[in-house]
């Protein structure tokens, strides 16, 4: 190697190692100086305009597995501690994320949140202004589940949860498993801003709130809200929540009940799963849609001495179930049309299906969506019985 | 460079100047001058051995054997030098014709091998490689007897490379014995080995083996090449040659394999590679070499191939854990904590609750540690060695972490990547540092500064080459019929062309499609090997 060639090595390798130590590591973020947040709760400060933000912190160090060396000493194991609600005011979503430096020795961090839960009263007055943070900043991720309370948003963030430390992780479970019954409308932040974006489909929000035993509080999913853009107008009951997800496909499992004709007794109908055609027809100027519901289950529980397992007997099931089903949506479809908000998005099947017709009517969807025809069709079938066939007792009524 | 720096420091007449051509003193046709000169050279060491006694052939005539007690097999000497000289000379009237030195070579040495000499350098070289040298009064030429024998460790498995199904003989420290073991392991006359003496004062033996007609003989000529202008003092060991003929001396990557088996060293030649045996060591270096040999173990072709196959993926995985496992922790929890799960991400915060320093620190600190508790464990003799590995890895890691010093997750990770370095033996120079590398850069730039640092290796990889060969060949450049050995093991009988990059002369290696079949489907197909009937 020759003198200058040597010298220019050396001097790019050193320009190279100078760049990355004085340039490095801005961005680190000390893994034991973070306010992990779990769970956000909005409610409207005292002075009304402002906002009364609480943010549920975990406590890494109570939220500790078995086994490990208990380097803080005491407490650990007990629910109420393993987590911190932390209460900041702000005049916007932010300036209380911020103001809650002034009392937290940790630095907020969003990334994990897992929940929102905001206040009828902010919900009524509508909801953009508080989700704006949340959309618009690196932090919050967009999975996080938004929900609707009638209580203070701090006061479901400080209930314990049966079975978690952390109770904002239940909170999201609780929404994750909302298939299980089919009765819960499970809404993430994701899917309610797209929902915004759309021109006819309005938005439904699930609503928590406080069930009481004789000791403790616990969180219970109570109705639905229903939407006028980003404002709260009205509620559906869990057999009304059911009938719009029936609308849009999403019930894989749950259990209708339906009485046997003749004070027979009960029978629980489990649902395997269940689509739903949704078609649009324009005659004589009149919109119309068919809902085709198809569902398959099965006999889950029974309650009556009879032996249904007959094909008879489950054909007349498979009817009452039926009912049951067009009842539900029947009565979600009338709420819906009473607050003129067209949560099944029935108008973007109109969009798909008939342009030109869509075209027409767009701008007036809501005045428009109370006087629409829908027939509802619903075909189930019951494909299983479980493991007995006849109930286990000697005397079946047939 | 380096005579940059000499010259700049004054230090140029420091530089070594090419070995003096071996001129030197000629023997006299005196006994007592010629062993002065012995002595001159050799000096008083008590180890040269002067064994003078009468000759009693024509006339009584003084001569002496001298040698280096230690170096030589006693029993030739006894047997085939004195006992001729001494008994036989003696027993017949011996009709001398020619020169006296010829004569005794001719018909009384019962010797292999004899050589004449005059001058002193050959003697004196002769006599440090265990031959004996006899001289007797009156002649000015003298003789260089091969009596070479001395204490040689027997044939052991070697430590480093054991297989659990395969043959447990490794190469030893004296040269004849290892090329006689290639030898066995290939039985073709084209196997050949070309003899130099490399290193000023040790004079060390070096062969370069290969397999004529396999090879490209280019290779050949370059490892001659490269070998021949290496000047130094000393070779004590492979590594030493290693070092002085590899493309990139820089670089982290072997470009020469070692090995101290037979069996592999075989394989090699087979696929057209050069071998390189050392003297005084059982290493023996193969070149060229490629990234992907470092992951082929003799024992992958002793077992099934969906068995070798799947040693082989953990192979690869525990290569690439080994690199990235400290540097991916490091990024995840001072970068990038969003992409932790939530429930890992609470726990490892209750893990780290209250331990001081930055977790690059904690990862590079303990890595340190580990490989200093590595370190002692080999220095050590073996039952104490073992111990203290165990203890100390068990006790420091528990009361570190329960000092609060050093996090639990920390010590699981450097764990893991410490076992998991192990796993590929020849990647253990690589592994450190590049790990230390890209740990580092991740603790400055998170998962970019991984990337950055792998992009950068990739770069380096790819430009790499092993005498000519692409380092990472045959995936990159990709040779879709060489795929059979890189990640996939396939059967053997799969096998049948060489590798394109190194044995391009004569490609193929078997008869094709040789899959065990049934004896219906084998009837009237011809297996015979395609370049036989090439010739």
């Amino acid at each position: 190697m020759t003198r200058s060639v040597v010298y220019v090595v050396k001097k790019k390798w050193v320009l190279l190692v100078i760049l990355l130590l004085l340039s490095g590591c801005w961005d680190r973020k000390e893994l034991e100086k973070l306010a992990i947040v779990t769970g956000i709760g909005i409610d409207y400060g005292e002075e009304g305009d402002d906002y009364q933000v609480s943010f549920q912190i975990a406590r890494s160090g109570e939220v500790k597995t078995p086994g490990s060396s208990s380097q803080d000493g005491g407490g650990g194991g007990g629910g109420s501690k393993s987590v911190w609600l932390l209460k900041s005011k702000g005049a916007t979503i932010f300036d209380a994320v911020r103001n809650a430096t002034l009392q937290s020795s940790r630095r907020l961090f969003l990334s994990h949140n897992q929940v929102v839960i905001i206040n009828k009263e902010v919900a009524e007055k509508g909801l953009l202004p508080v989700i704006d943070f949340l959309i618009r900043d690196h932090e919050p991720r967009l999975n996080e589940w938004l929900l609707i309370t009638r209580e203070q948003a701090e006061t479901i963030l400080s209930l314990e949860s049966g079975l978690e430390k952390i109770s904002a992780l239940a909170i999201a479970d609780l929404m994750r498993n909302y298939y299980l019954s089919s009765k819960i409308r499970a809404v993430n932040l994701h899917e309610f801003a797209g929902t915004l974006l759309a021109k006819t489909t309005e938005n439904t929000l699930p609503i928590i709130g406080v069930v009481k035993t004789d000791q403790e509080k616990g969180m219970v999913i109570e109705e639905t809200g229903i939407f006028k853009s980003d404002k709260l107008i009205g509620y559906l009951n869990k057999k009304e929540t059911r009938g719009l997800l029936w609308v849009l496909g999403k019930t894989q499992d749950g259990v209708v009940v339906v009485e046997l004709p003749g004070e027979e007794g009960k029978v629980s109908l489990e649902i395997f799963g269940a689509k739903s055609k949704i078609s649009s027809k324009v005659s004589e100027g009149k919109i119309r849609f068919e809902i085709d519901i198809a569902e398959v289950g099965s006999l889950g529980e029974q309650t009556s001495y009879a032996n249904l397992s007959s094909r008879e007997k489950l054909s007349l099931l498979e009817n009452l179930k039926a009912k049951v089903i067009v009842e539900e949506v029947e009565a979600a479809l009338k709420k819906a049309q009473e607050c003129k908000a067209d949560i099944f998005g029935l108008g973007e099947y109109l969009q798909r299906q008939n342009r030109k017709e869509w075209e027409k009517v767009k701008d007036n969807w809501g005045e428009l969506f109370p006087h629409l025809e829908v027939k509802v069709k619903v075909k189930t079938k019951i494909r299983w019985l479980g493991l007995l066939t006849k109930p286990t007792i000697l005397e079946q009524i047939k | 460079m380096i005579r940059f720096l000499l010259r700049k420091f004054g230090l140029a007449h420091l530089r070594k100047e090419s070995p003096s051509t071996p001129e030197g003193k000629l023997l006299h046709s005196d006994l007592e001058e010629n062993l002065a000169l012995f002595r001159e050279e050799l000096g008083n060491s008590p180890d040269v051995i002067i064994r003078r006694f009468t000759l009693n052939l024509r006339n009584e005539l003084k001569s002496a054997v001298l040698f280096i007690d230690g170096l030589i097999d006693q029993q030739v000497i006894y047997d085939s030098i004195l006992y001729p000289l001494m008994i036989e000379a003696k027993k017949e009237k011996w009709a001398v014709k020619g020169h006296l030195i010829d004569f005794i070579e001719d018909n009384l040495l019962t010797v292999g091998g004899v050589d004449k000499d005059d001058r002193m350098p050959g003697l004196v070289a002769a006599v440090l490689a265990g031959d004996s040298v006899l001289l007797v009064d009156g002649c000015d030429q003298a003789l260089a007897i091969s009596t070479k024998g001395w204490e040689k460790r027997s044939i052991t498995e070697p430590d480093t490379e054991q297989t659990i199904k395969g043959p447990r003989e490794g190469f030893t420290e004296n040269i004849r014995t290892n090329t006689a073991m290639l030898r066995r392991k290939i039985a073709d006359p084209g196997l050949k080995f070309e003899q130099m003496k490399i290193g000023e004062r040790t004079r060390t033996k070096v062969s370069i083996a290969y397999v004529k007609g396999i090879v490209n003989e280019k290779l050949v000529e370059e490892v001659r090449r490269r070998l021949k202008r290496i000047n130094t003092d000393m070779v004590l060991d492979a590594n030493y040659l290693s070092e002085f003929i590899s493309d990139a001396p820089f670089s982290p990557f072997p470009t020469v394999a070692f090995t101290e088996r037979p069996d592999v060293t075989a394989a090699k030649l087979l696929e057209g590679r050069v071998a390189i045996f050392v003297d005084g060591t059982p290493v023996v270096n193969t070149a060229p070499t490629l990234f992907i040999e470092s992951f082929q173990n003799p024992d992958d072709y002793n077992f099934h191939f969906l068995f070798a196959t799947m040693i082989r993926w953990i192979r690869y995985l525990a290569f690439f854990l080994g690199i990235l496992l400290p540097a991916f922790f490091v990024a995840l929890t001072t970068y990038h904590q969003e992409l932790i799960p939530t429930p890992l991400l609470i726990s490892m915060a209750a893990a780290m609750e209250g331990v001081p320093f930055p977790i690059v620190i904690e990862v590079v600190a303990m890595g340190a540690v580990f490989e200093i508790l590595r370190e002692a464990g080999v220095r050590l003799a073996r039952p104490i060695g073992q111990t203290i590995s165990i203890v100390g890895a068990l006790v420091i890691g528990q009361a570190t972490v329960a000092a609060g010093l050093v996090a639990a997750p920390t010590v699981i990770v450097i764990a893991l990547t410490a076992i998991a370095s192990f796993v590929v033996p020849t990647q253990q120079e690589i592994g450190i540092i590049l790990r230390l590398g890209l740990t580092f850069l991740a603790g400055i730039l998170g998962a970019y500064g991984i990337l950055v640092g792998l992009l950068l290796t990739l770069i380096h990889l790819t430009s790499l080459r092993s005498f000519g060969v692409p380092y990472l060949s045959p995936v990159i450049p990709l040779s879709i019929e060489d795929q059979k050995d890189v990640i996939v093991r396939t059967p053997l009988w799969a096998m049948w062309t060489r590798p394109r990059s190194i044995g391009w002369p004569r490609p193929i290696r078997q008869g094709f499609g040789q899959s065990p079949t049934s004896p219906e489907e084998t009837a009237g197909k011809d297996w015979s090997r395609p370049d036989d009937k090439k010739g």
